[in-house]
């Protein structure tokens, strides 16, 4: 089951139907299934994450020497980030991270992260496709 | 971005293939939120992502091209703006995997373009038994999306060619889905013809379809009502963070989704039970003295201890506490399955995530498997329900957490079930069976 029109594993239920209309069955379908999963790659998206840290010093050292190479061993990019200040001196991070369409979705970013000791939750607020 | 006018978050949702993201790039074109320019780019980044490597390098590139222009880098989402309103508008991915986000992130969509296409096979196939347009609309209100703009796509199409009567015929059998689905369709939903791939319909009326009265895309859009705050509502604040701050004390964090937070007021913590006088409110580092639905808070309250407020916890006036949910009580949920890898049966105890919680919950009942297309009871008690069923179930959670059932808090009725890394169901919350203590 595909929900937001996706591709891969879940274009599964996906219906074929041929110029005919007449809809299509058994390895005909599977066929024409085989070369759609074959020609889409996945899509890129965009992902807003919360990165609450441990301690709110040296937050640009945690996001380049932990966070980075956090986000890219789990093919992920981080594209840009900006602190934000909550209340009474805590801050978090609100990053822009750039990350392939797959099973798990935004999960293994976040455990990727939220890992991370100096960092006590990551969490993606909201994601969209970009291409 | 003007900034006074009023914002909503939209999602695009449709079938595959039905005109989605050349919609939404167009549409983007047409308020004046992307240039031809910059729309040249991101065809061209497109391709260059679409090989097989992973483009780190473009990006660099791009980033260090912006700082050296001087451009912002805004955090967030493609936005635009119509002559009453501003949008930020959410593609969402396809995988089953990314709906967890929709439920627990920050970001409700306020209302949702369901696009489906004119073309006969591409339509059929849409809204077939199989097909993605049920499920979308399904998946639309049980997130919350309360109004929908449906646009009818491809009526550039050979096929179609702007005929009248297509647009009649699409939308007659769509008004049926919709209604089985839940939406009022006279209220809830605006239907138009649109073409995305020629721009017909979209910021400007169609000189192909002078048959239509209706609104433009663009129209219907800054016509959507700006949902209200539920100000009026008793209030909830799901726990997302709480620190211990030198000076301050334990500082809970959280957005407000109903009700009003004042200085001075009895709060009660579920399901911890802590009762306290809440001494102070500050966002973004300035101290307030009231907090309304939306707003994101750090807050005091006297004589609180980290044991007794945690993530998950919710915060309420001492007068209207949160319903509280233990292993003695069952709750009745609506739910769709989408994903998993046999079937779900009696006992099995995924996660269950609501708002901010996430607690271990068994399966205590199958209780009616239900036709999507028709909303009629297929099988009483089924003994397993699979991918693609939808069913009235219980559940039964192995400790106390707090939960609202979705006609109350519509913001603490949601829930996603998630097991070994990915989301096997959504629902809504029906009904909260108090046990014995």
């Amino acid at each position: 089951m595909s929900l937001f029109g996706g591709v891969n594993d879940a274009a599964d239920s996906h219906v074929i139907i041929n110029a005919q209309n007449v809809i299509l069955k058994g390895p005909e379908r599977e066929k024409i299934m085989a070369e759609k999963k074959k020609v889409k790659p996945p899509k890129t998206l965009m992902g807003i994450f919360d990165i609450i840290p441990e301690d709110f010093d040296a937050l640009d050292d945690l996001m380049k020497n932990l966070v980075k190479p956090a986000v890219e061993k789990e093919e992920g990019f981080l594209e840009t980030y900006k602190i934000e200040p909550i209340a009474f001196g805590a801050k978090k991070i609100i990053a822009r991270i750039l990350l392939k369409e797959r099973t798990g979705g935004t999960q293994p970013l976040e455990d990727a992260i939220s890992n991370l000791e100096e960092v006590q939750r990551a969490e993606c607020t909201m994601v969209s496709i970009i291409s | 971005m003007a900034k006074e006018k009023p914002h909503m978050n939209l999602v695009i949702i449709g079938h595959i293939d039905n005109g989605k993201s050349t919609l939404m790039g167009h549409l983007l074109i047409k308020t004046g939120a992307v240039s031809d320019r910059e729309a040249r780019e991101m065809e061209k980044m497109a391709k260059d992502l679409d090989r097989e490597s992973w483009k780190f390098a473009y990006f660099m590139d791009r980033l260090a091209e912006e700082r050296k222009r001087g451009i912002t880098i805004d955090l967030a989402f493609r936005k635009f703006e119509t002559k009453n309103k501003y949008f930020t508008i959410i593609d969402a991915p396809g995988h089953a995997d990314f709906v967890k986000n929709m439920i627990t992130g920050a970001s409700q969509a306020d209302a949702a373009i369901l696009v489906f296409s004119a073309k006969t096979s591409e339509f059929a196939a849409a809204i077939s038994d199989n097909g993605q347009g049920r499920e979308h609309a399904f998946l639309a209100k049980t997130l919350g999306v309360k109004k929908l703009v449906l646009a009818i796509n491809k009526m550039d199409d050979a096929s179609v060619n702007y005929a009248e009567d297509r647009f009649n015929e699409v939308k007659a059998e769509i008004v049926i889905l919709l209604k089985v689905v839940g939406y009022n369709t006279d209220a809830d939903v605006t239907f138009l013809p649109v073409s995305a791939f020629k721009g017909d319909n979209l910021a400007e009326p169609s000189e192909n379809m002078k048959w239509w009265k209706g609104p433009t895309l663009v129209d219907a859009l800054d016509s959507l009502p700006v949902p209200e705050k539920p100000t009026g509502k008793p209030l909830r604040i799901p726990v997302q963070d709480v620190y211990k701050i030198k000076g301050a004390g334990v500082v809970p964090v959280g957005r407000v989704e109903t009700g009003m937070m004042k200085v001075g007021m009895q709060c009660v913590i579920a399901p911890t039970n802590f009762l306290g006088e809440l001494r102070s409110i500050e966002m973004h580092h300035e101290a307030m003295q009231s907090a309304e639905p939306g707003d994101n808070v750090g807050f005091n309250i006297r004589g609180i201890t980290m044991k007794d407020i945690f993530r998950g916890c919710v915060v309420a006036d001492a007068k209207n506490p949160c319903t509280v949910i233990g292993p003695q009580d069952r709750l009745t949920a609506q739910v769709i399955v989408i994903w998993h890898p046999t079937a779900v049966a009696l006992g099995y105890t995924p996660v269950v995530h609501s708002h901010t919680a996430q607690i271990a919950c068994k399966f205590v009942e199958l209780s009616k498997k239900l036709d999507g297309k028709t909303g009629q009871v297929l099988e009483d008690n089924p003994q397993f329900i699979k991918k693609g069923d939808a069913a009235i179930v219980k559940l039964q959670p192995i400790k106390k957490f707090p939960l609202e059932k979705y006609k109350d808090f519509p913001e603490l009725g949601r829930i996603a079930v998630r097991d070994m890394g990915r989301t096997v169901s959504v629902g809504v919350v029906l009904n909260i069976e108090k046990g014995e203590e």
